[in-house]
Order: structure tokens, then C-alpha cells, then sequence
């Protein structure tokens, strides 16, 4: 009985001081829920504090949730702002299919709900969803870089990292690398396809794989700048990581636009990358969830368009860039540390 | 042979409240979380947390006939994503000449029989081959979850509208999936409680050595209940791909197992086997998804609700062991 106690004690004080720490509602504040899939990514990180820096200029109440990659978690989490009366909900999936119950959840319940930079697969559901145009931003970014392939006369053969395939993002960047490769073929000729999945090990395992099979790779898409650590250290492996100007610089561009994308940029490493604009997209759904708990009628997709920020824009866009926002922000936050 | 296994006990309140430890921190719980949060008892949400309770219970009273008989399964998220992907197969390549209806009978006869088969081979590898349950069932873990990513290639099957009513339709406003977890409830108590299989199970998990001793078929009833586990597994893959509609290798993460474990641990299950009941599953169940669904109400991370369901898994198997060694 006395192990009784023990146990009662600390599930309860556990749940007060929990509870304690989480603030009074106001009563004439709106309330949006904000799910997200991960935090494991810089792009998803930004994302998280662009959102909750909207929010609080708009003084909107934030309730978040963190589903640490698990599908059913994040629809618990879902079903939880519901019973909690939000005013609109801003959910970043797992994948196109599985966000597919959270928005019948929430049409059921009548609360607006925003789809945060994944498309989600054709269903009955009634959502917004806000999304970087993936194809034509990577059409872009890729045809920038043959270009360069073109203008040095040399043949190159090319490589490209791809995402998960359950991931809408993923499947438009493979097909605008293909398009943009199809209209190059006069200097490109893609020798390997390597899946990613999103994670950085097999990124690793299958790009030093590739670099093995086919030494001559000189020609490298990435579809995440999330996934440049694993590149670079493969190149590093390979002798085949120098900037640009150097005969030996492999063409590199990636997608994401964040700040290790921005500091290889700065160094010469990197020729270019799409930027997805991290803030317009988060003004963007919380703007698209209070239209629609005002009841207006809003396009089913916002899209972002983007740009490709590389080595000639530089200069003029990196304001517009949010990784190089982060990268200045980590600058500040380490010289501050190292102090005078 | 009946005279050899312990007979049949009236129901003992005194001791039925011992092996569910759950049911006075349940209504503690509550106590504590409604002012604060008194949607907790919103129409909705107790919807909600009946379901999460459900897709629990239904893994949980699979896990426990396994941990009565003596040993752990810890192959389930595995299991869950196989049999869910192995239903998805069937839908994607149904036979043009019969209807959706079919199609799904199919699916679903397809989910359960790839639970059994998993669970009737760990069950021969541990009771037959003697191999230990940890090992057993952490390589089948690994296999199971490595077959599925190869099947799949990492992707993702969404899957069709006539299957997910299996979750989402109400008949008289009830969700299927309440009726048929109470269905496996009613037939889980009747087989533990009422018939030879069950006084087998708890001779077996109590002492293997002795059971055998008094001629009882061990390694049969070892088999047994991995297979209802397997089947559990199943049901239970049925539940979250249709809640999901989707099936994949990663249908579940692999901490469900945490909160399956939990909750026959807190009602009342031994980990060294031979006891647990039904009732005190459903409690724990009951518990830990309302431990989940309270963290969630409350708006706390998701390591934070981590950190709280492991310390209480810790107290409660420390309790257990704390019991044992009273009564030694």
C-alpha cells in the first residue's frame, strides 16, 4: 500500500506541476493550434519560430504540439486542439496521406485547418494548404546549374538525392530535376538516383556508394539543403569537394535555402539553391485560417514561388533568405558568447 | 489432468483490486486534471480517449497472454506495420471481378492470418526451440520491420473509403471498433478465466518446470499465446491503418510498446508471469491513454508526456517486483 502512495504521488504532483506550467487562456483571444511533424530540420525549426513570431504580432494565442515524427501521435494531438476549442489549426505532416484523418477531424469538429508546406493527397476534405511551388522552384534551381554546364563546354554526369517518395515535396523536386534534366541532355546524363528517405544516413551511404560506382559524378541536386552534411562529408571522402573556380569543383546546387546552404554559398562551395520563403509562408496560413473561421472563401492552395539564390544574386537576395537570417542570428549568438 | 492445474477461484474484489492497481490513480487523475482542463470530459474527447483506450486495450490483452505465460513480446510494432501493409497489398490488387466489399474481407482476413503466422513462429521458436522471448521476439522485431521496408520501398499505401469505415463509422453512434474490442474482452476473460487453456497459462507462467512435472502440455500453451498475441497484433493493425488510412513500415512507432507493456504492467500483469487478469488490463489501458490524452489536453511536449510514462512503467514494475519479494 505503501508503494501505492508512492506511485499515486508522483503521477499527481507530476500532473499539477505540469499543469501549473501551462498558462490561463484569455477569453477574447484567439486561439490556433500549431502541429508539427518534427523539429528536426533548420527549415522546420525556422518555420516553428516564423509561425510563433506571427502569431504573437498578431496576438493569437499558440497552442503547440510536437509529434516527433509519428502519425498517430500528431492526430491525438489534432483530436486534442479540438476538444480544446481552437479557432483554426496549423498542422505540418508527416506525409500526403496520413494529414488525410486530421482534416476530416477538423471539418467535422468546424475548425479551419491550414496544411503548413506539404500537399496532401487528393481527398474530400476541406483545407488550405500553403506549399513552395517544388517543381517549378527546382526546375529553376537545376536549369541555373546546367546552365553553368553549359557555359563551361563540358559534359557533366549528374546525381540527384531524393527524398521520401511519400512526401508530395519529394516527388515534385524529383520531377523538376527530371524536367529541367530532359531539357539539358545535350550536357547532362544522370548516372544515379539515390532515395534519401529524409535521413541523413542513408544520404551518406547511398551517395558514397554512387561516387564509388561512377567516379565522374561532377553534377549534384540535393532535394533538401537538410541533406548537404552527409554530401559533404561523401564529397570530402572523395576528394571531389572544392569551390568554385577550382577545375575539380563538382556543380552543387540543393533546395531548402537554409544556412548551411547560405555559408557554402558564401564560401563557393555551393553554386545555388531554391529558397523557399519561410516567412511569406507562415503569414500565409495564419492568414488563411482566420479568413476561413471568418468564414471566407480562400483558394485550396496558396503557393510560394520562391527564388533561386546562387552565386551572382547573392549579394541582393540574402536578406530574402532565410537561412542566412539563422546563420546570422548563430554569428551574433556566438560572438556574444565568446564575449569582448 | 484437470486435478493437476489450480481450479477455478470465485471473483475476489480484494484481490481483483490489488492486480488493478490503475483504477483508484484513474479517477485520481481525473480529479486532479478537471479543473484545469475540464474539457477532459467533453462529449469529444471521451470519444476520443474511448478509442485511444480501445487501439490500447486490444495490444495490451495480447502482450498479457504472452507475459502471463512468461515471456514478452516485443515484436508488436513490427507485427502492427506488416500485417497493415500486408492488407494494403491486397486492396491494391483486387480481383476485377468482385466487389469493394470482397475486397475488403479479404484485406482484413489477410491483416489477421499475417499476425497469426508471426506469432505461431515466434511461439514455436520460444516454446519448441527454447529460445529466449527477449531475443526471439527483438530478431523478429528487426525482421519483420526490415521485410515490411522491403516490401514497401518506403512507401506509403493510402487505403480505401470502405475499409476505414472500420474506424470511422458509428452504427447507432458506437464505433465499430468499441463493439469489437469488447467482443475480444468478453472472449480474452471467458478463455483466461473459464476454460483449461487459461488454468494451463497461469500453471505455465507461474512455474514452467512444475507444469510440466504435473503433465502439462507447456510448450503447446507457450505457442498458444504468442498466437493470440499475433492475432492482437493484427486487430490492432487493422485499427491504426484504417484510423490512419494509410499502411506503411512505419505505421507505428516502436514506443507504442511502451505504453502496451505499461498498461498490463500497471493492471496488475507480473512480468515474471502466471498472473494478470483481464479487468485490470482494461484498467491499465484506461490509464496510460488517459496519462497520453491528459499531456495532450494539456498542451505539453512530447517529451514530456515520454518522461512521465516511463517513470510511472518504472514504479509500477518496481511495485511488482516489491510484491514478489513480500510474498517470497
Amino acid at each position: 500500500m505503501g508503494g501505492f502512495r508512492a506511485l499515486d504521488v508522483v503521477c499527481i504532483g507530476w500532473l499539477i506541476a505540469a499543469a501549473a506550467g501551462c498558462d490561463a487562456p484569455r477569453a477574447d483571444r484567439l486561439r490556433l493550434g500549431v502541429a508539427f511533424e518534427t523539429l528536426q530540420t533548420e527549415y522546420w525549426v525556422a518555420s516553428y519560430d516564423a509561425l510563433a513570431a506571427e502569431l504573437q504580432r498578431q496576438d493569437i494565442e499558440m497552442l503547440e504540439a510536437i509529434a516527433d515524427n509519428d502519425a498517430n501521435r500528431q492526430l491525438d494531438q489534432i483530436q486534442a486542439f479540438i476538444a480544446r476549442g481552437v479557432d483554426g489549426i496549423v498542422v505540418s505532416p508527416k506525409d500526403a496521406s496520413t494529414v488525410i484523418p486530421m482534416i476530416k477531424a477538423a471539418n467535422r469538429a468546424g475548425v479551419p485547418i491550414v496544411i503548413y508546406n506539404r500537399r496532401p493527397a487528393p481527398n474530400d476534405g476541406q483545407s488550405v494548404t500553403v506549399v513552395a511551388d517544388n517543381f517549378e522552384l527546382t526546375k529553376a534551381t537545376v536549369s541555373y546549374l546546367a546552365e553553368q554546364a553549359r557555359g563551361q563546354g563540358k559534359r557533366r554526369k549528374a546525381m540527384i538525392l531524393i527524398g521520401d517518395l511519400g512526401d508530395r515535396n519529394a516527388i515534385d523536386r524529383r520531377d523538376g530535376f527530371e524536367a529541367a534534366v530532359g531539357e539539358y541532355q545535350d550536357v547532362l546524363e544522370v548516372v544515379a538516383r539515390v532515395p534519401t528517405d529524409w535521413s541523413q544516413d542513408k544520404a551518406l551511404a547511398g551517395v558514397t556508394n554512387a561516387l564509388q560506382a561512377h567516379p565522374d559524378i561532377d553534377f549534384i541536386f540535393t532535394s533538401s539543403d537538410f541533406l548537404l552534411p552527409s554530401l559533404v562529408s561523401a564529397l570530402k571522402n572523395a576528394d571531389k569537394y572544392h569551390r568554385t573556380g577550382d577545375p575539380r569543383h563538382v556543380l552543387l546546387a540543393g533546395f531548402d535555402g537554409d544556412a548551411l546552404a547560405y555559408q557554402m554559398l558564401v564560401e563557393g562551395y555551393l553554386d545555388a539553391t531554391g529558397v523557399q520563403d519561410v516567412y511569406f509562408e507562415c503569414s500565409a496560413s495564419v492568414d488563411a485560417a482566420l479568413r476561413m473561421a471568418r468564414g471566407e472563401k480562400i483558394p485550396a492552395i496558396v503557393r510560394d514561388p520562391g527564388f533561386v539564390i546562387h552565386q551572382g544574386n547573392l549579394a541582393e537576395r540574402k536578406e530574402q533568405m532565410w537561412g542566412a537570417q539563422v546563420f546570422a542570428k548563430a554569428s551574433r549568438g556566438q560572438a556574444a558568447s565568446n564575449g569582448p | 489432468m484437470d486435478r493437476d492445474v489450480p481450479p477455478v477461484k470465485r471473483f475476489d474484489w480484494r484481490r481483483a483490486g490489488s492486480q488493478a492497481r490503475a483504477v483508484p490513480l484513474i479517477a485520481l487523475l481525473i480529479a486532479c486534471l478537471l479543473p484545469w482542463r475540464p474539457e477532459i470530459l467533453s462529449l469529444y474527447n471521451l470519444e476520443s480517449l474511448a478509442l485511444a483506450i480501445a487501439l490500447l486495450f486490444v495490444l495490451a490483452m495480447g502482450q498479457s497472454f504472452v507475459m502471463i505465460s512468461g515471456g514478452i513480446d516485443l515484436s508488436q510494432p513490427a507485427v502492427i506495420s506488416a500485417c497493415g501493409v500486408a492488407g494494403a497489398f491486397c486492396f491494391a490488387a483486387p480481383d476485377p471481378s468482385a466487389g469493394a466489399g470482397s475486397s475488403v474481407v479479404l484485406g482484413l482476413t489477410v491483416m489477421l492470418c499475417t499476425g497469426i503466422v508471426v506469432g505461431a513462429a515466434q511461439g514455436l521458436a520460444v516454446a519448441y526451440l527454447r529460445l529466449p522471448p527477449l531475443l526471439v521476439s527483438l530478431a523478429t522485431l528487426m525482421v519483420v520491420g526490415g521485410g515490411t521496408l522491403w516490401a514497401t520501398q518506403s512507401n506509403r499505401y493510402e487505403l480505401p473509403g470502405e475499409f476505414t469505415r472500420i474506424w470511422y463509422a458509428r452504427p447507432a453512434g458506437v464505433p465499430i471498433p468499441l463493439l469489437i474490442v469488447a467482443a475480444v474482452a468478453v472472449v480474452a476473460h471467458f478463455a483466461l478465466a473459464h476454460t483449461l487453456f487459461g488454468r494451463r497459462l497461469y500453471a505455465v507462467g507461474q512455474n514452467a518446470t512444475v507444469a510440466r512435472i504435473a503433465g502439462l502440455p507447456v510448450e503447446r500453451t507457450i505457442a498458444s499465446s504468442y498466437v493470440v498475441c499475433g492475432f492482437c497484433s493484427g486487430l490492432a493493425g487493422v485499427f491504426y491503418s484504417a484510423r490512419l488510412y494509410t499502411a506503411s513500415a512505419e505505421l507505428v512507432e516502436n514506443d507504442v510498446l511502451l505504453d502496451c507493456i505499461a498498461a498490463a504492467v500497471i493492471g496488475g500483469v507480473s512480468l515474471s508471469g502466471g498472473k494478470g487478469k483481464v479487468t485490470g488490463v482494461l484498467a491499465g489501458a484506461v490509464f496510460v491513454a488517459l496519462v497520453g490524452n491528459a499531456l495532450n489536453l494539456l498542451g505539453l511536449r512530447y517529451w514530456h508526456v515520454l518522461i512521465a510514462k516511463g517513470t510511472v512503467i518504472l514504479l509500477a514494475v518496481a511495485l511488482d517486483a516489491a510484491g514478489r519479494s513480500r510474498r517470497a
